[in-house]
């Protein structure tokens, strides 16, 4: 069995390192990009088995990418895990109907998110 | 233009006697003996008065009036009507005569009658003044007729002084010219006649004279307003009148009934016919018209139909007394001030003391000389006339201080109510205003709440940034998924450090933005060489510029040595500006610092780069305390945000002011305006 595929979008360099260690110490292979447009591209050469993606970057943001996705057959059945540091009253709800599957705040718990995405990749 | 009179009547006497009264008089008769011929002239044309017997051989006089008066409502009609018949003038006044005269009639009373009513339904058309020429002799009014209505005056004639007196009150003349010698009342007489009485006493008079020498003093004895000899020039004449006329231009005339030369009505009560018949020969005699009345009852319906100037009462009479027909009179308002004189044979003190008793303004006895009666009648005419005049004026008065009062009434409730109108329109100003007030500070307040939503907002999402490094690297490294001797070890406790060190800049710019919002800044002052100042934060930002591989240099003008300053916040100044310009140039490009004088009193601290630039729609926003230009242009020259509100917050304290001018492409220059000297804390 290969390694399940994981592409974590964010413009932050320090969050792609911590969640890329974290996902790959878990056994998943990793995909990375710091905007919309790089994860696009991304997306054309292969299809991830699940998707952690930023809200506030800049160009377009984390929520536009979601809605994409899930407007398109090729993509949208991949799970979309949305992980912010917006965890004002309103942003999960934003988050939820632009589409995605999953919604994680910062500070992320690391002990935490692999379970939250292996539960995703059962469904 | 004389006026048309249809005359009906089926008495050629009075028909043909009435006819050429009238035509003398200067109207246009018409005759009719029976209704059929009254209605047939009645089609053919309109008629200024109609006088209708009551008796006619093919109908009955009030039919033909009650037609005339449903055709045409505003001809007046007089009947005419055997004295006996006091039923029917009772009914014709009813029916909608305008005057009923009893036969047999007076002449001149008709006449002046028929000139009243013309003149109340048409008033006379003004073509020039009107002269009335008085004077017995035909040749000699002739003559003056045609002299005056040559010269445009339109002229009414008369022969005798109290035709002459009737005919003024009716025409009201613009003048008189008068004979000083007539048979009857002469001319001095009758001018003094006219200035007793108040409607013609203004009319000018001019006296006629044969003789000279005497003239002047005969004509200004009698009150004539000139005099004139009877053989002078028609433009002597044409002068005296136009003299006369100018100055009384503008007369002023009052009521008809004013008069004591109209027609007036007498109401005769006494049970005997024959005395009556007498009574009314006299007294038509000097041109009253005369009603008969032959009882106390009769008398009361007559008054309830028509109204009379003299009352001359009986007092023994069969039904009701004089007395009692006297205390009736006189308890009713309608007829109380008509003068009431008791006319009896007892000539005794009790039955005088009686009538006066009963209300009567005079008491005579009967007697065959009628003289008494007569200027009795007189008095009392004259007693009514002057207690009207004496009403009116005081009607007059008391009319024109209500008048007045009403006025004053007027114009203080106009002024009370324009005051309250201003008043309220300065109230309604005043709330329009704190309302507009209010809602500003309203849409204030909101934005205010607003701005600290969002503040709140974007220092949750700041914290949590650095936080999610600091807690997720320590998670990894505290589980062991990290080995302690691999590289990543102590990188991943770097990026701890780092992110720390960011979480502290954020909070202390935190502090120090609600510490200036609070007021409580504390300033410093001391005098520092600027110069050396700048010198040490541009030392610490060399390292940054190299990194951005930007320069960075200073330009500073040599003549500012010294100035007074908080130091501390005077780096803090620059810092802010040049590590914001060193965050927004791309590599290799270039920022300055700059110091320059700004006039006496003032320095120019500018920091220029040859960044991206700032489009003018942002401008405005750059030194707005939490608000950001572009997210994604702040998420990727991350910070917190804070820095540019800081530095405003900061000159301002020291008395100064910021700003920025920029062209998106080439670049900005960030400056501050801070005064030379400081005062102390500006706290």
């Amino acid at each position: 069995m290969t390694s399940p595929l994981v592409l974590i979008i964010d413009d932050n360099a320090l969050n792609v390192q911590l969640l890329s260690f974290l996902l790959a110490a878990h056994g998943y292979e990793i995909r990375s990009a710091t905007s919309v447009a790089e994860a696009e591209a991304s997306l054309a050469e292969v299809i991830p088995h699940v998707i952690l993606v930023d809200v506030c970057m800049p160009g377009p943001d984390g929520l536009t990418l979601v809605r994409r996705l899930k407007a398109d057959p090729r993509t949208k059945e991949i799970p979309v895990v949305v992980v912010t540091a917006s965890a004002m009253k309103g942003d999960d709800v934003r988050a939820r109907e632009a589409g995605c599957d999953d919604y994680v705040t910062k500070p992320v718990d690391t002990r935490a998110l692999p379970g939250r995405i292996a539960e995703l990749l059962k469904k | 233009m004389s006026s048309s009179v249809l005359i009906v009547d089926d008495s050629l006497t009075v028909r043909m006697d009435l006819g050429d009264a009238f035509q003398a008089a200067g109207f246009s008769p018409t005759l009719a003996s029976t209704v059929a011929e009254a209605k047939r002239a009645l089609e053919q044309r309109p008629y200024a008065l109609v006088i209708i017997d009551v008796m006619l051989p093919d109908g009955d006089g009030l039919d033909l009036l009650r037609e005339v008066k449903t055709s045409w409502p505003s001809t007046p009609v007089m009947l005419l009507s055997a004295e006996a018949e006091v039923a029917a003038r009772l009914r014709g006044l009813r029916t909608g005569a305008d005057e009923y005269v009893g036969k047999p009639y007076d002449m001149s009373y008709v006449l002046a009658r028929a000139r009243q009513l013309i003149r109340l339904v048409s008033p006379r058309g003004e073509n020039g003044s009107q002269i009335l020429i008085v004077d017995d002799s035909l040749t000699f009014r002739e003559q003056l007729r045609e002299t005056l209505e040559g010269a445009g005056y339109s002229v009414l004639l008369s022969e005798s002084g109290e035709e002459a007196l009737h005919m003024a009150v009716d025409a009201r003349p613009a003048a008189i010219v008068v004979d000083g010698i007539l048979p009857g009342i002469d001319g001095p007489t009758f001018i003094r006649r006219v200035r007793e009485d108040a409607l013609l006493r203004r009319t000018p008079c001019i006296l006629l004279t044969a003789s000279e020498g005497k003239g002047e003093v005969f004509a200004l004895d009698s009150g004539a307003d000139a005099y004139m000899q009877k053989d002078a020039s028609a433009e002597l004449v044409l002068a005296r009148i136009g003299a006369v006329l100018r100055p009384r231009s503008g007369a002023q005339s009052s009521s008809h009934n004013a008069s004591l030369h109209g027609p007036k009505k007498i109401l005769a009560v006494d049970d005997s016919m024959t005395y009556l018949q007498e009574i009314g020969a006299q007294l038509r005699r000097d041109g009253y018209d005369v009603v008969l009345a032959s009882s106390g009852e009769e008398a009361l319906a007559l008054l309830a139909g028509s109204e009379v100037d003299c009352i001359l009462l009986d007092v023994l009479m069969p039904g009701l007394s004089g007395y009692e027909t006297c205390r009736r009179i006189k308890n009713d308002p309608r007829w109380r001030d008509v003068p009431l004189i008791m006319h009896t044979a007892r000539d005794e003190q009790g039955s005088m003391i009686d009538g006066i008793n009963a209300g009567a303004d005079d008491y005579v006895t009967k007697s065959a000389d009628f003289q008494v009666l007569r200027a009795r009648l007189r008095a009392q005419l004259r007693r009514r006339q002057f207690e009207d005049e004496s009403r009116d004026l005081r009607e007059s008065q008391l009319q024109k201080e209500l008048e007045a009062a009403e006025s004053r009434a007027q114009r203080e409730l106009a002024d009370t109510r324009a005051q309250l109108l201003s008043e309220l329109q300065d109230k309604n100003s005043a709330l329009l205003t704190a309302q507009t007030h209010l809602e500003q500070q309203n849409l204030r307040v909101q934005a205010a709440s607003r701005l600290k939503s969002e503040f709140l907002a974007n220092m949750s999402h700041e914290l949590r940034s650095p936080l999610n490094a600091i807690l997720g690297f320590a998670e990894l490294l505290y589980d062991g998924h990290v080995k302690p001797e691999s590289p990543q070890h102590k990188e991943f406790l770097g990026h701890i450090l780092t992110s720390g060190k960011h979480l502290l800049q954020l909070i202390n710019d935190v502090l120090d933005l609600s510490k200036v919002e609070a007021g409580k800044i504390e300033l410093r002052p001391e005098t520092v060489d600027p110069a050396r100042i700048i010198g040490e934060v541009v030392a610490v930002l060399r390292a940054t510029a190299a990194q951005t591989r930007n320069t960075l240099s200073t330009d500073l003008d040599p003549s500012i040595d010294r100035i007074v300053v908080d130091a501390a916040r005077l780096k803090q100044i620059i810092y802010n500006y040049v590590s914001n310009a060193l965050k927004f140039t791309p590599a290799g490009g270039h920022v300055t610092v700059r110091l320059k004088p700004d006039g006496e009193a003032n320095l120019c601290l500018e920091v220029e780069d040859t960044g991206i630039g700032i489009s003018p729609s942002d401008i405005d926003k750059l030194f707005v305390e939490f608000q950001q230009l572009d997210t994604g242009t702040t998420r990727k020259f991350a910070g917190t945000g804070l820095g540019l509100a800081v530095t405003k917050r900061i000159v301002e304290a020291h008395g100064g002011r910021v700003g920025v001018r920029s062209v998106v492409g080439e670049g900005s220059t960030f400056y501050a305006i801070l005064p030379r000297v400081t005062l102390e804390s500006a706290t």
